[in-house]
């Protein structure tokens, strides 16, 4: 079962929606392994709070808007004036001079960690491009490039983009083909293209940081691993990243 | 029914009159507790706005006050404030409090008290939150039961890139649940 399989059925399962025969595979799963069963209580637990914090807070809107207005005039802004330095802030001046420590170890031993590095951050997205015009003109490539036949890909993609040179999902795994072939220049055009894009703009980014990284320009995968903002999913792996390139 | 119901129905009815009376009669004293108790203004201002968020989501389960209105918040913000101790310092602690409110604990139930800390919703919520703004949006629209292909139509996305996103959000936000030293405490409550 793919993870995207197996959040689906965890989707239909919690909806009601599922089908017997996927309901009851799914819970003759959840009996044998109680990782799963734990990741599906997680899933429905998060997803239920959300769902009722996200509508009371909807609801709650005026109430919430008062509570902010009254906080401003009955705790003034502290930030930047003396202020006590609370228990839980001293320790995490403590755990960030450890994780310095830690840092310069790592980066005494770079090189061979390097490579280590991009193998473990470069998991890349199936590629499944079922739902659009020109499908079928790409699926061998979408075959070749989820066998890792990297060369086979690019030169589908390659094709494919020739005549529609603004399919960007097409561009992303054109540039990891490349990059999978160290074809470093033509990999940053793709992810340079990618960044102009809002819907693309995070992966774009991130792949660029794995091209530098690949390619042993750890000054060049910094810029890029800092300029992947807060709001993109990929900020976690980005930072764990940042941590380690350091 | 306390004469101090009229707080709890001023909450409900957003009445900016009272809620303003809540603030200037009670705030400096959960200031008080929390600067006593390793915390910071910022702290005590977070404290005593959840608390009242949190008296106001049990008030709409038809909350009635048998007590003053004064002690029950401040065993909320105790309360409160004790979990972000406990979370911070990954041990058992106890607060110095001489309010005099000690009794008042007693007259909060073991089940209202559950529901007023919701501490398990509190949780999933923040996790939540730490998502990026696009994970956020992907993941709610997706739950509110509208096909994926219209999810993907208002997101901008292609429906194949959104479901490769919504992979990622959602192992991502299972991840970080997991990898959270308060998920095991919850676990165990």
């Amino acid at each position: 079962m793919t993870a995207e399989e197996k959040y689906t059925a965890f989707d239909a399962y919690i909806a009601g929606t599922i089908d017997d025969p996927t309901r009851r595979d799914l819970e003759r799963r959840m009996k044998e392994n109680s990782a799963l069963r734990e990741e599906f209580e997680i899933y429905r637990a998060a997803r239920q709070s959300v769902i009722a914090r996200s509508q009371w807070e909807s609801e709650a809107q005026p109430f919430l808007g008062t509570l902010q207005e009254l906080s401003k005039t009955h705790f003034p802004a502290q930030r930047g004036g003396a202020q006590i330095i609370s228990l839980a802030q001293r320790r995490l001046v403590l755990r960030l001079v450890s994780a310095a420590a830690i840092l310069l170890l790592i980066v005494m031993i770079w090189q061979p960690w390097q490579q280590d590095l991009y193998t473990r951050y470069a998991r890349h997205p199936q590629a499944a491009f079922a739902a659009r015009s020109g499908a079928g003109m790409l699926s061998a490539s979408q075959q070749a490039f989820n066998a890792r036949d990297f060369a086979a890909a690019r030169e589908g993609f390659g094709r494919y983009l020739a005549e529609n040179p603004d399919d960007l999902e097409v561009v992303m795994f054109y540039g990891i083909s490349a990059l999978e072939l160290e074809e470093y220049n033509i990999a940053q055009q793709q992810f340079h293209t990618l960044r102009t894009s809002p819907s693309f703009s995070d992966e774009g980014t991130w792949y660029l940081a794995l091209t530098f990284l690949k390619s042993g320009t750890p000054d060049s995968t910094r810029f890029y691993l800092h300029d992947i903002n807060r709001t993109s999913p990929r900020y976690r792996d980005a930072q764990r990243l940042l941590r380690a390139v350091k | 029914m306390h004469p101090d119901q009229r707080y709890i129905d001023g909450l409900l009815s957003n009445d900016r009159v009272i809620i303003g009376e809540i603030y200037s009669r009670y705030a400096p004293k959960i200031t008080a507790l929390v600067l006593k108790n390793n915390g910071s203004q910022d702290d005590a201002q977070d404290v005593f706005q959840e608390a009242l968020i949190a008296i106001h989501r049990n008030a709409e389960n038809g909350l009635v006050l048998q007590c003053p209105f004064d002690a029950y918040l401040y065993v909320v913000c105790k309360r409160k404030w004790l979990n972000v101790l406990k979370k911070n310092l990954r041990r058992e602690v106890t607060i110095a409090d001489t309010s005099g409110y000690e009794g008042a604990e007693a007259q909060i139930d073991g089940s209202q008290m559950q529901s007023l800390l919701n501490e398990r919703e509190d949780f999933f919520w923040r996790m939540f939150k730490e998502l990026g703004e696009k994970c956020r949006k992907l993941l709610q629209l997706s739950w509110t039961g509208l096909p994926l292909e219209e999810v993907a139509s208002q997101l901008g996305m292609t429906y194949g890139y959104l479901r490769k996103r919504k992979t990622l959000c959602t192992q991502q936000l299972i991840e970080m649940a997991r990898e959270s030293p308060e998920f095991l405490k919850l676990k165990e409550s």
